[in-house]
């Protein structure tokens, strides 16, 4: 029933396996590179060493992991023996020389310690990098003396236990080695020193030893000894000389001294097999293989040179071996340690055997077929696939290719399979890709772990049951220092995106490596992260620096809100101290929360100064007087030890002041308690007490001007015009006197403030009088004193009604006049700022021309008109209207087209129209020369627009007119400015932003400011004609002239004469919003 | 319609930011399905307003809102309360009251707390100690460090960074300025140049660095927008925020104080005359302006030289007339569709004009005033030198006339720093002074003034302030009010000290000023961040570099004026955008550093 194949060598084509129904396949486990690494190893020292007898080797072979080799220790007599541990892949981990006593067995625990059970009967336990752990005994006396003969060492569901025999052939078993309960077993009936063969079992939850001596089997269990005969077992098999238990516990294979070999259930109620082996010599080794799940058990049986297989049938199946071996029986199969390589023998998946049999109609193979196509971009590819999918087996066959992908160790076979098992994935539409991704994540790790480098050759069952977290366990035990551990995972990880080394550092907390958690911190950019792991792995020291790198305030307060409730206060402080920053956050903490605290802290740090104002704040929240200067008190003392003479002083004078306030309250009511010594002063003025007010400006020396002003304006306050008279006269006044007629004058008191005016001095002599608005006295002083900007002030209040009250004479030497536009105009005229195009413009009468300059580029155009031309404004639907002749027209200034839009004095032909101007709403008014005027002129309005100012030259004044804007009526003439002599003729004019007038003189060779007649601007030539303000606020004055009508000489002396001039006035008027002269 | 257009009009795109800042308020309000009450920590309502309006938050279902108070919570038929709250302990405080006193009247309401900027483990554990922690569904954290302000201007509003930083030692501030600077860059790709000036300037860089360290591997492959941080400490340039700031923006700053982009102004002026209706009452609310760029006139003069805002009112005003005259050259239907289509934009170009002329009018009266003039005559002595180690008379004057404390202490301030210190006769003079006549207890702010070297007797002789104002030209005789070819005129003539730092690093660099460097307080540096491989820019001839100029505590309008006006340059080459922990002027900014203790004596 069993076929067996001698398939020894992995590489060997997989389908040659194809008749067979259950094949053991014998693996070289490879590693990479292939076949180098584990020969690498065992060709050294130990290579010779392992068949020697007097070496005691063993292998972690317990639960499915086995995957580490450690080695031997070598009993010599002549030198010291060695205990040497060596990785699975040969790499010599530790090796060091036994001092102790002879060792009967070597051993792993579970949890990877090694037992070195010596005859004695102690047991010393090592770790994996060979430092002392701890030791125990396997019994006292009895065992000392008379030795341990054999020992075994087991595992259990309960863990790592313990079995010896004794020299007076008595078992003595410890069932788990970290709870040690030693039990010795009863005595075998008629054993003589150790039985020829024995092992432990554990059964129905106890442990037990099964033993074979001479013909007899007795299990021995705590209570008794019993002979049993396995079921089945021919009589001529002779007496037992090898036995082997499953990994399970559950088979139990016995060898005879007649080469039989007999297979059945452990509890011997059954039988599977018997073969003869027909050897004669007991085997070497005897372990059982098979596969959990599988029906299929089989033994394997070394020899010298040879490995038998034997099953439930009666075949066998032999492969010889070279070399010396040694069996570990695992999980889910044997492995094979020879001195050059470790094989693994263990039964073919059923799964890979569906795939790989020859002309398999697996569904997994006819997809992996499938792929195959795919790839050679054969179109047979699509039949296979039509094949799988009709019989509804995709989904089937993925899964196999999947799983068979586990088994496999050879990782192009691995690939090929995922791929045909991604392939086929693409076929379907629901199908969780779980099983996929997780056997591709096993597998990447499993073949890093079967990396020589690594060494732990797992298979794939085998890792199943372990699980991660084992392995992960396993693959960490290294020794490498903290530092070494942590910098090795930096490289590893790196910078990579999404890589927290926190997690990392809370696991390698977890697993109780704190100081390897907080190298691996370091590496964590993230402040907020480090901070919390290390307060619970309460290096609180640490976060709290680490929060202060971080910049990250509320992780500071959270550290140090954690270290004071750890922490004695003393301490809290001390660590405080050592970090500036924690510290002021902890201050600004205490004092919206803990003011006590804050004194505290101050006085640790000897903080005088900040202890002092914090006596001053608290003060403060004090309601009784007597606290509060005390308080104040303390105060002064820390500003003393801090050297702060001034504020120790300043706080005295407080507490001077509050009792002074104090006793004023208590006799005169006055509620002065807490008012500042000036308010307190001003109280007491206010309530007449003097003396008092007088009593705290000595006492507190007050400045006498701060005094002065004081008692100044409380006086005035109060009316007390004769009292304060005195108190002007009492001495020279420090603040001055004008402080007295202003405050007069606050107070209502012409009369009084009068009185101080010439005691002023004369710097402010011209405010003094315009305070009492004395505008003649103020227009004196200033001329007095020659002062421009005075004059200016003077000016400024001066209305049109005050012009008689100043002497006209003054001129203004800032004014700035120069000559912008050579035009030398025959008669220049009507000025106008156009504001859009930030040019002036004016007109040329007799030269019948208008003009347009530009300040900014200092450019001219002209345009000539066919008839003299009295005028231009403006046009707002752009161009501009000119007065030509008697026509109004409309003047296109880029064509010089020019339209007649009406005709005047139609009746009068020899008229013609001279100065015109636009209202506020776009109206224009402009005048004729004729019979009913002389010259009509200058014309413009007031600024409320209800006045209209019009100049007749040969009337010599300036005449006004009521004005109704809406029907642009006119009415009610009256002269509001005759010219005086020398003055020439009034010309044209404009109005300020103020609502002045100015008059151009013609002849008179000035500009007038008719209004107040303060100021005369005078020009180097003698016929101005007319005048406007403009420049971009409207500061500058532009003046036109004439030069028709000089003679020669007078030509010689004003050069200048036709030209067009720019005064810029010191004070400007400025402009406001000047919204007009358009039409 | 989109409010906040203006914002992406400028060289950088600042909406980019605003608009990532309402999709994460979006997404937390969706997170508590059903109707909404916010209860607010008041004073973040009004950076709120800059990211979003009542309606967004009216579109997710917020019916109601309200102010953070102790006691019971008003009464709201709601099924989400959530608490809008600043870290801070006393307001957890609050929070559980309001949650302890709701819990005996309502049953089934939800809890929310959204923290701003940031979450706080001190103030969940404060809410733990309360008993209050776990009666909330969501504990958030909305990350609000930047927002944008204007077109190029973004601010924290963060009032009390300053005060914090230099007084107290507290460093958040730099915390959130460091981790909102992580944002920008995110979204604007990261900046290759850093330059600071200053400690807290170079605590933020290293913030910054150590940072982008933890972001390793997950920065966004964003193209460069800005080619240079410059990071600015307040206390390298203590003197330009005590002087008064005379262009039109600064001056309402100065006068009425803006606020969260908002200014409150007295309502007389802008009574509204309707036709036929008598003006018997006038409003008596103060009327509240909203002042950003998305204003056309405003964005034209806020920056000019006050002296300069007339001429451009008036002009404005001419245009606008000029604009509603079309109206009769309007003839065919369809030209009428079309004026009447520019009405809307007209009649809001003429509200606006009408705004401004109001607010010029308001401010010039204040301008024209004596006390205004006196006071910036002994501010530009102070400047040009004059008569610094000496009491000041006008200082004197000022206090006999009890004139307000902050503007004593303003001048005061810059007289100190003004001449490296003053002589200890007249720093105990002027305390002495100040102290008597304003009490006692401001012996606690002058502190604070010392501490933050506001105001510091003279330790050495040597007086650097000079030298520093010869070397970077900080005053300027000739300064050009109305078309103005230097910085210095939105002082009138001081050249704001900062700003120049950031003209002289952009041309000819730093390196020509290394003495003046090293008499400002602080380090100066440079550092170099990495840009991943094809992300470096290719610049276009001619195309300006932009600068992001951070102030660290605190910006002036003015200075932001003087950046601006450096934009505008022709031959600049560089661009500004300007960001800052909070918009401050003199009086703010003292304010800030004043500690008036409560006096409880009876």
């Amino acid at each position: 029933m069993l076929t067996l194949s001698s398939n020894i060598d992995s590489k060997s084509n997989q389908k040659q396996q194809k008749h067979q129904k259950l094949s053991l396949c014998r693996k070289t486990l490879e590693t990479h590179p292939p076949c180098c690494t584990l020969i690498g190893w065992l060709r050294g020292k130990l290579s010779t060493k392992l068949p020697d007898c007097g070496n005691i080797h063993t292998f972690n072979s317990f639960t499915p992991t086995t995957p580490l080799l450690r080695e031997p220790h070598r009993r010599s007599p002549s030198s010291r023996p060695q205990l040497e541990i060596y990785s699975a892949s040969g790499v010599s981990i530790v090796s060091f020389p036994w001092k102790s006593g002879p060792v009967v067995q070597l051993g792993w625990t579970v949890s990877d310690e090694l037992l070195c059970i010596q005859e004695d009967g102690s047991v010393l336990i090592y770790d994996l990098f060979g430092s002392f752990k701890r030791h125990f005994s396997m019994g006292q006396d009895e065992v000392v003396q008379s030795q341990v003969l054999e020992a075994k060492v087991f595992h259990s569901p309960y863990g790592t236990g313990i079995a010896i025999v004794t020299g007076s052939s008595r078992f003595t078993l410890a069932t788990n080695i970290d709870d040690l309960k030693l039990r010795r077993l009863p005595e075998v009936p008629g054993l003589q020193g150790k039985p020829s063969c024995w092992v432990v079992l554990t059964q129905d939850r106890q442990t037990k030893v099964l033993l074979s001596s001479g013909p007899e089997i007795y299990i021995l269990d705590n209570t008794s000894c019993t002979a049993v005969c396995p079921p089945g077992l021919s009589p001529q098999a002779g007496s037992v000389v090898h036995m082997s238990v499953s990994f399970s516990y559950k088979y139990l294979a016995l060898f005879t001294d007649t080469g039989h070999l007999w297979t059945g259930p452990s509890h011997l109620q059954d039988k599977l097999s018997e073969v003869d082996t027909k050897k004669s010599t007991p085997p070497k080794q005897m372990v059982w293989c098979r596969r959990p799940k599988s029906q299929q058990p089989s033994v394997v049986l070394m020899w010298d040179r040879l490995l038998m297989v034997a099953g439930v049938c009666n075949d066998t199946i032999q492969f010889p071996i070279e070399d010396l071996c040694i069996l570990v029986g695992e999980l889910d199969g044997v492995r094979i340690i020879s001195s050059t390589n470790q094989e693994l023998l263990q039964e073919v998946p059923l799964v890979c055997q569906d795939i790989f049999k020859i002309a398999s109609m697996a569904p997994g193979a006819l997809l992996l077929e499938a792929h195959r196509e795919y790839e050679k971009l054969s179109q047979k590819a699509d039949e296979y696939l039509r094949e799988i999918k009709e019989q509804s087996m995709l989904g089937e066959a993925v899964r196999q290719c999947v799983e068979a992908a586990g088994h496999e160790y050879d990782t192009n076979t691995q690939k090929s399979l995922l791929r045909a098992a991604s392939f086929g994935k693409c076929f379907l539409t629901d199908f969780s890709p779980d099983h996929f991704v997780s056997t591709c994540r096993e597998l990447r790790v499993l073949n890093a772990v079967r990396e020589s480098s690594v060494g732990l050759p797992l298979t794939h069952t085998q890792f199943k049951q372990m699980t991660l977290q084992v392995l992960i366990d396993r693959c960490s035990r290294k020794d490498l220092s903290d530092e070494a551990i942590a910098r090795a995972v930096c490289v590893k990880v790196g910078d990579s995106p999404g890589v927290s080394y926190s997690h990392i550092a809370a696991k390698a907390y977890e697993c109780g490596r704190t100081e390897l958690a907080i190298k691996l911190l370091d590496f964590e950019a993230r402040s907020g992260e480090q901070v919390p792991l290390l307060l619970k792995m309460k290096r609180s020291q640490l976060a709290l620096s680490k929060a202060v790198e971080s910049g990250d305030t509320d992780l500071v307060y959270t550290v140090v809100t954690y270290l004071k409730n750890e922490m004695n206060r003393g301490d809290f402080f001390m660590t405080l101290r050592n970090q500036p920053v924690a510290l002021s956050l902890y201050r600004q903490f205490c004092k919206l929360q803990e003011q006590e605290t804050l004194k505290d802290l101050y006085n640790q740090d000897d903080d005088h100064q900040e202890l002092a104002n914090y006596y001053v704040t608290a003060s403060y929240r004090e309601k009784r007087l007597e606290s509060r200067l005390s308080l104040l008190q303390s105060a002064v003392d820390e500003y003393n030890k801090a050297k702060n003479e001034f504020a120790a002083k300043a706080t005295e004078d407080e507490m001077r002041l509050l009792r002074v306030q104090r006793k004023l309250d208590d006799e005169k009511g006055a509620g002065l308690l807490g008012l500042s010594l000036q308010a307190t002063m001003e109280a007491l003025l206010a309530l007449g007490l003097h003396k008092q007010a007088e009593q705290l400006y000595r006492d507190f020396r007050v400045p006498d001007k701060r005094y002065w002003w004081l008692k100044l304006k409380s006086l005035a306050e109060k009316e007390e015009w004769e009292e304060l008279e005195k108190f002007s006269k009492s001495k020279k006044s420090p603040i001055g006197y004008l402080a007295f007629v202003e405050v007069c004058i606050k107070s209502n008191n012409k009369y009084e403030a009068k009185k101080y005016v010439s005691k002023v001095i004369p710097e402010q002599k011209v405010k003094a009088h315009l305070a009492i608005s004395d505008l003649e006295g103020a227009a004196d002083a200033a001329i007095e004193r020659k002062n421009e900007a005075e004059m200016g002030a003077v000016l400024s209040r001066c209305s049109a009604s005050d012009r008689l009250l100043i002497d006209r004479q003054v001129t203004m030497s800032s004014v700035k006049v120069e000559s912008v536009v050579k035009a030398s105009a025959l008669v220049g005229e009507g000025p106008v700022w156009e504001e859009s195009e930030q040019t002036l413009l004016f007109v040329d009468i007799i030269g019948q021309k208008i003009h347009r300059w530009s300040p900014a580029t200092n450019q001219m155009e002209s345009v000539e008109t066919a008839d003299t031309v009295g005028f231009v404004v403006p046009r707002r639907s752009g161009g501009y209207v000119a007065g030509v002749g008697r026509s109004i027209v409309a003047v296109d200034w880029s064509t010089e087209m020019m339209t007649s839009l009406a005709e005047v004095d139609v009746d009068k032909p020899n008229n013609r129209l001279n100065d015109g101007k636009v209202d506020s709403i776009g109206r224009l008014l402009a005048g004729t020369m004729g019979k009913e005027v002389d010259i009509s002129n200058g014309l413009d309005w007031s600024l409320d627009q209800r006045t209209f100012f019009y100049i007749d030259s040969l009337f010599s004044s300036v005449d006004a007119f009521d004005y109704d804007l809406n029907t642009g009526r006119l009415g009610n003439r009256r002269v509001v400015y005759r010219m005086e002599e020398g003055e020439g003729l009034p010309d044209g004019m404009t109005v300020d932003a103020e609502g002045h007038l100015w008059v151009a003189c013609y002849n008179g060779g000035r500009v007038i400011s008719a209004s107040t007649l303060l100021l005369t601007i005078s020009l180097p030539v003698m016929k101005t004609t007319s005048c406007c303000f403009g420049g971009p606020d409207y500061s500058d004055l532009y003046v036109t002239s004439a030069s028709l009508g000089l003679d020669q000489s007078e030509r010689r002396q004003q050069p200048l004469a036709g030209d067009t001039f720019r005064a810029r006035v010191e004070h400007p008027p400025t402009s406001g919003i000047r919204n007009r002269q358009q039409m | 319609r989109n409010m906040a257009a203006h914002l992406s009009y400028g060289r950088v795109n600042l909406n980019i930011l605003r608009e990532a800042a309402r999709k994460e308020l979006r997404e937390f309000l969706d997170k508590c399905a059903g109707s909404k009450a916010i209860v607010w920590d008041e004073y973040l309502t009004g950076p709120f307003g800059l990211i979003a309006q009542y309606s967004l938050l009216k579109e997710h279902e917020v019916e109601k809102m309200f102010t953070l108070k102790s006691g019971r919570l008003p009464s709201a038929d709601v099924k989400n309360i959530i608490f809008f709250v600043r870290p801070r302990l006393e307001l957890m405080d609050i929070i559980a009251e309001n949650i302890f006193s709701e819990d005996k009247m309502h049953s089934s309401r939800d809890f929310h707390v959204l923290f701003v900027p940031r979450r706080s483990m001190l103030c969940e554990q404060r809410l733990k100690d309360q008993g209050v922690l776990g009666s909330f569904i969501n504990i958030d954290e909305y990350i609000l460090d930047l927002i944008p302000y204007d077109g190029d201007l973004l601010s924290m509003e963060y009032e009390s960074a300053f005060r914090e930083c230099y007084l107290e030692n507290d460093q958040t501030s730099l915390y959130h300025t460091a981790k909102g600077l992580m944002t920008l860059q995110a979204l604007y790709g990261t900046i290759p140049q850093i330059y600071g000036k200053g400690d807290c300037a170079r605590h933020v860089a290293n913030m910054m660095l150590r940072m982008k360290r933890e972001f390793a591997g997950s920065q966004n492959q964003i193209l460069p927008v800005f080619d240079t941080l410059l990071l600015l400490d307040r206390n390298v340039d203590l003197l330009t925020p005590l002087a008064t700031q005379l262009t039109y923006e600064g001056l309402i700053d100065e006068i009425y104080g803006i606020t969260n982009g908002y200014v409150k102004l007295p309502p007389e002026k802008f009574a509204q005359k309707k036709q036929g209706e008598a003006s018997k009452d006038l409003p008596t609310e103060p009327k509240k302006l909203q002042l950003n760029s998305a204003e056309e006139l405003y964005a034209e003069i806020r920056d000019k030289n006050f002296n300069a805002v007339g001429a451009a009112l008036s002009k404005k005003a001419k245009i606008i007339s000029a604009a509603f005259e079309e109206r009769h050259n309007a003839k065919t239907v369809g030209e009428i569709k079309q004026f009447v289509s520019q009405l809307p934009h007209m009649q809001a170009a003429r509200s606006s004009l009408a705004n401004h002329t109001s607010i010029a009018e308001l401010i010039k009266d204040i301008t024209t005033s004596e006390a205004f003039f006196d006071n910036l005559t002994v501010e530009q002595e102070f400047m040009t030198g004059v008569d610094t180690d000496k009491v000041n008379t006008y200082i004197e004057d000022c206090i006999a006339q009890k004139d307000p404390l902050i503007k004593i202490l303003r001048l005061v301030c810059m007289q100190s720093v003004c001449n490296n210190g003053l002589k200890q006769k007249v720093f105990d003079y002027y305390k002495r002074e100040i102290l008597q006549t304003y009490g006692y207890e401001h012996i606690l702010t002058l502190n604070n003034l010392e501490k933050a070297g506001l105001l510091k007797p003279q330790t050495s002789s040597r007086n650097n302030y000079p030298t520093i104002r010869k070397t970077l030209k900080l005053w300027m005789e000739d300064a050009n009010e109305q078309n103005p070819n230097d910085i210095s005129y939105v002082y009138s003539g001081y050249a704001p000290l900062s700003i120049r730092l950031t003209q002289v690093l952009a041309r000819p660099g730093w390196r020509s000023i290394e003495e003046v460097l090293k008499m400002l307080p602080g380090p100066h540096f440079e550092e170099r961040q990495q840009l991943p491989a094809g992300l470096h820019k290719k610049r276009q001839q001619g195309e300006n570099r932009t600068t992001l100029v951070f102030f660290l505590g605190g910006v002036t309008y003015a200075e932001i004026a003087a950046l601006r006006f450096l934009s505008q340059m022709e031959d600049s080459g560089m661009e500004y955008i300007i960001a800052t922990t909070k918009l401050i002027n003199g009086t703010t900014w003292i304010k800030s550093l004043m500690d008036r203790p409560e006096s409880q004596t009876s």
